[in-house]
């Protein structure tokens, strides 16, 4: 990192204030490893708060499955991250939701046949307490938690211009709506980072460009942003920093024109005239979701 | 049911058609079946009244199961375990001690919870046909182990005898009319917290978990303990249920508990309609009334039975009565 010691500093401040523009999001020397593959090696990353981060790279670079270790879906066989000053190794993904990263995924997971009233709930599940008993008999206090957590549901759902079928089964929605569902339900969990897995995949230029303004907007909320994209007008159009994955490693890191210069970047990435055509592709490689990631690329590496 | 700011409005899209039914029809509806149940046993005899009786402790059961299955999408296929614990408790209890029925129920209803988050406990995280395997597992285990007599305190295959019965006043719950209100009585009360479960935020959590566990677990619902939470719950409801089994039908033997048994109670909630409520009071009937009306036809009434029970998974794989989501345009009209 270029301001390393700088970082360390910041990101002390940030612990104790909860804001200001310190490391939100750090990864340091986290790896990897799926039997013989090595998915994600001895890798480094700050996330500055409230900055729009991106993490882009070919198919297979390991781009997944470092969000899948940030969210606690997978373990780090080494190396640590801290989300605003606290460890986040070890901790299962609801605890890691809880601690305020909320997730889309690169496949849609949504609750298919749930109404988008009830999706957008799921976010606000981790800021309600209520149990059974309570449940059972709407005491005073649970009535209020359930009218709080429905108001806020509703805010998300009119942020993301959903309110108008927030009835109807998710199912249901077009694939556009799909994507912004997804994202209503992450930032419902109340976010200080959200994390957004290629959620331009699938979108049309339209609607790409809404999700653009959209990001912007979150980011204006004061949610700190971090994304995996294949979509280089939305990557170059909004990020602050682009970080480049090849192999597990990370190969560059800088502003979207450093980055762009980068002969790494450019023999690795931008080099074959291909891969750029990858959002239309990637949609079927990747149908393992969560867990297909680590294959493909990085098997050809192996010995 | 009081809402959020803004959620009264009615939905754009299904404003315009003209709602098929005054708004007050389901708490007519409600009323009227309330009414016919209460009257039912003045005019039907002792046999079908017996027949009510037994369909209302499956509803207990299914109801019970669908926090598991329906609910949570969890396929336990070993229910009667918790059944048969409840059922046991409560025989034993009360023929050592002299418990009071009124106390065994909610007791032998705890005692069958912890045993089930204590059995749920190392195979709540398998999925779907794995832990099918290990519930069937559970039943049989336990089954087997009241077989054995442990300790002297089961009777083995003869079972025990229960002498004490549910008391009001002096009053023995003895006839088939007593049980009957006993159980229906029951019903609407796990009926009522049940429903309220499922529209806060415990209830919706299983549902998610349903859907999608990684999606749900990501969400920040801690999955492990949600599963576990309704296996306690649906074990404890079926523990209570067997101490009702109990008092009526005097004897109880491990014969009452077998796997067969668990599979009706799974089909109960398929056929109802995972997750629905009156689901499971129309899965019951069709599992145990239905038979019932076939008796006339003998030897054929289980190939009748089969041959529906195939075209309905056929035909209606939802379900009988599929369970139908909350929305917010319908809160106007919600009540219980």
């Amino acid at each position: 990192m270029m301001d390393g010691a700088r970082g360390e500093n910041r990101e002390r401040g940030a612990a104790n204030q909860g804001t200001g523009n310190g490391i939100i999001l750090k990864l340091k020397g986290v790896s990897k490893r799926f039997g013989g593959l090595r998915a994600v090696d001895g890798f480094d990353l700050d996330v500055r708060e409230g900055s729009i981060t991106s993490l882009i790279g070919p198919n297979g670079a390991g781009k997944t499955t470092v969000f899948n270790l940030v969210t606690g879906i997978y373990r780090p066989d080494e190396g640590s991250i801290s989300f605003a000053g606290r460890e986040l190794v070890g901790k299962l993904p609801h605890e890691v939701a809880e601690a305020g990263i909320a997730r889309t995924f690169q496949t849609l997971r949504l609750f298919e046949n749930l109404t988008c009233f009830e999706n957008v709930l799921a976010g606000q599940h981790c800021r309600g307490r209520a149990g059974v008993i309570a449940s059972i008999l709407r005491t005073p206090a649970q009535r209020k938690e359930e009218d709080r957590m429905r108001g806020e549901a509703e805010r998300c759902l009119r942020q993301m211009g959903l309110w108008g079928c927030r009835d109807e089964l998710a199912r249901n929605l077009p694939y556009g709506n799909r994507r912004r569902l997804e994202i209503a339900r992450a930032l419902a969990t109340r976010p200080r980072l959200l994390i957004l897995d290629e959620p331009a995949g699938g979108l049309n230029e339209e609607e790409t460009a809404g999700l653009m303004d959209l990001i912007e907007e979150i980011r204006a909320s004061g949610i700190t942003v971090f994304l995996i994209e294949h979509d280089m007008q939305v990557v170059m159009g909004v990020s602050d920093l682009v970080a480049v994955m090849d192999n597990g490693q990370k190969i560059s890191e800088g502003t979207p024109e450093e980055v762009q210069h980068d002969p790494r970047v450019i023999e690795a990435y931008l080099g074959t005239g291909d891969d750029l055509e990858e959002p239309d592709t990637s949609e079927g490689d990747n149908d393992a979701g969560a867990t297909g990631e680590g294959t493909g690329r990085v098997s050809v590496k192996v010995d | 049911m009081r809402l959020g700011p803004g959620l009264s409005i009615r939905h754009r899209r299904t404003a315009p058609k003209a709602p098929a039914f005054p708004r007050r029809t389901p708490a007519l509806v409600t009323a009227a079946i309330a009414a016919a149940a209460v009257l039912f046993p003045m005019v039907a005899s002792d046999y079908w009244i017996d027949v009510a009786v037994f369909w209302g402790i499956y509803v207990l059961l299914g109801l019970s199961l669908n926090i598991i299955v329906g609910e949570v999408g969890l396929f336990d296929m070993g229910h009667m375990a918790f059944f048969a614990i409840g059922a046991y408790t409560t025989a034993i209890l009360s023929a050592r001690f002299g418990i009071s029925l009124w106390l065994l129920l909610p007791l032998s209803g705890i005692v069958a919870g912890l045993a089930g988050h204590v059995l749920a406990r190392p195979i709540i995280h398998l999925r779907g046909d794995y832990l099918l395997i290990a519930t069937i597992g559970l039943n049989e285990m336990v089954r087997i182990s009241l077989l054995n007599n442990p300790w002297g305190l089961t009777g083995g295959p003869n079972g025990i005898i229960m002498l004490d019965q549910f008391r009001i006043f002096g009053l023995a719950v003895q006839r088939p009319t007593h049980f009957y209100y006993l159980v229906w009585t029951c019903v609407a009360a796990s009926m009522l917290a049940l429903v309220r479960l499922q529209r806060s935020r415990i209830g919706r959590a299983w549902n998610f978990i349903r859907e999608d566990e990684v999606a749900a677990e990501a969400m920040g619902v801690d999955v492990r303990r949600a599963k576990l939470l309704a296996f306690t719950l649906g074990a404890g409801l079926a523990g209570a249920a067997g101490t009702i089994f109990a008092a009526k039908l005097v004897v109880i033997s491990p014969e009452s508990f077998t796997f067969m048994e668990s599979v009706i109670l799974f089909c109960i909630v398929i056929l109802g309609g995972m997750g629905s409520i009156p689901g499971v009071v129309l899965g019951s009937a069709a599992m145990l009334v239905l038979p019932e009306i076939l008796r006339n036809f003998a030897q054929y009434r289980m190939l009748f039975f089969g041959a529906a029970m195939a075209l309905m998974m056929i035909f209606r794989p939802q379900g009988l009565w599929p369970s139908k989501r909350w929305s917010t345009k319908l809160q106007e009209g919600e009540g219980e």
